[in-house]
């Protein structure tokens, strides 16, 4: 557990640390509309193929000093799947803020600068997804 | 031949941040920060799944010459792992300078020029995990190399005498090789607990009390085929 929480604090850290040093403003990134997509359409996603038990039983199993044989695959697919639905939600993000951007006036690459957002919070989203499938797959 | 690939590659890794360094009359903030990323991110990811001391051992196996010994599955993992999360990492770094970039504006010459920040963080990250996989690649050759310690030829005569199945005899050769049981059931696509019972049976066939009571037999039966293992290919069980 302790590990997970250094260890994944620690690469997010990194990339936020590298933004910081490029002279990136860091809170115009926790911009709500791109969080809402990136975050909660994969959570949903997986609601829609398990149910909420086996959704516990991942991340019970992601810590588990030793995960039942019987439900680490199970879990490993969970994680795997929520990975890719990250993926796709911040493709989802782009397009859908590519649209709006398209459509408005002003300044083009500002309003795509904002649009950028989503696949950034997907690609960091599934670092964790990852990095819990790999805990799935590695505990015994 | 792989691992002088990945001394050359590192190599390059540090000629190609010079250059970058160089041409682009900048500073080392240029090539740093992105290679920091490459190599940081990857390293702290892994670490939030595995002990430090297995990502060593990763890397000493994949550097070292001869067969890995026992975990040498994981360490293809670990390293496989590492590659991802470099790609990831690369990916990551690039939308944020692209990110910053467009908020600077693409009017300006300068901006046009600071476009190399974007690959940056994509080149670095592609070459890290190019490192790795070299890495990984030459660790999954070395594994697959048949060494002395195989117990090839006698293990169809003793696996008939003991009328052991095709699974047990699979388990046991496993064993003789000093595979763990994690990685004889990820060798043979079964579970751990699998792997147990087959070496409950096996140990109640061949009438042998524990591990060690079985591969002095096995060596013994196949004595004409077996060789002591030398090059890393412990039969210590490391689970």
């Amino acid at each position: 557990m302790k590990r997970f929480f250094l260890g994944t604090l620690a690469a997010i850290t990194v990339v936020v640390a590298a933004m910081w040093l490029e002279g990136e403003n860091l809170l115009a990134l926790f911009l709500p509309s791109a969080l809402l997509i990136t975050l909660l359409s994969p959570l949903c996603a997986v609601l829609a193929v398990w149910d909420l038990r086996a959704w516990g039983d991942a991340w019970r199993d992601a810590f588990a000093a030793s995960p039942e044989e019987a439900r680490r695959e199970r879990s490993a697919k969970l994680w795997d799947f929520l990975e890719k639905s990250f993926y796709i939600a911040g493709i989802l993000g782009f397009i859908a803020g590519a649209i709006i951007v398209l459509a408005s006036p002003g300044s083009m690459a500002e309003h795509f600068s904002a649009d950028l957002v989503s696949p950034l919070w997907g690609i960091l989203f599934a670092i964790i997804a990852r990095i819990l499938k790999y805990r799935v797959l590695t505990r015994d | 031949m792989a691992r002088t690939l990945f001394w050359l590659e590192a190599a390059a890794l540090l000629l190609l941040s010079a250059l970058f360094a160089h041409f682009g009359r900048m500073g080392a903030e240029t090539f740093a920060i992105p290679l920091a990323v490459a190599v940081l991110l990857p390293f702290a990811a892994v670490l939030a799944v595995w002990p430090a001391k297995k990502l060593v051992r990763a890397f000493m196996q994949a550097l070292s010459p001869g067969r890995p010994g026992p975990g040498g599955r994981e360490s293809l993992r670990i390293l496989g792992a590492l590659a991802d999360f470099s790609v990831l990492g690369g990916i990551a770094g690039s939308l944020g300078a692209a990110r910053i970039l467009l908020d600077h504006g693409m009017e300006t010459m300068d901006a046009i020029v600071e476009f190399d920040r974007i690959l940056a963080f994509l080149l670095f990250g592609i070459l890290y995990a190019l490192c790795v996989s070299v890495l990984k690649a030459s660790l999954a050759r070395a594994s697959e190399r048949p060494v002395n310690g195989d117990i090839g030829e006698g293990l169809p005569s003793f696996a008939g005498k003991y009328g052991l199945s095709a699974r047990e005899t699979e388990v046991a050769a496993s064993i003789a090789r000093g595979l763990s049981y994690k990685e004889t059931a990820d060798g043979l696509h079964i579970s751990v607990k699998t792997v147990k019972t087959h070496i409950t049976h096996l140990y109640s066939k061949t009438s042998c009390s524990d591990r060690v009571a079985f591969i002095l037999l096995l060596r013994a039966e196949t004595a004409n085929s077996y060789k002591r293992p030398r090059d890393g290919a412990s039969l210590r069980n490391d689970d």
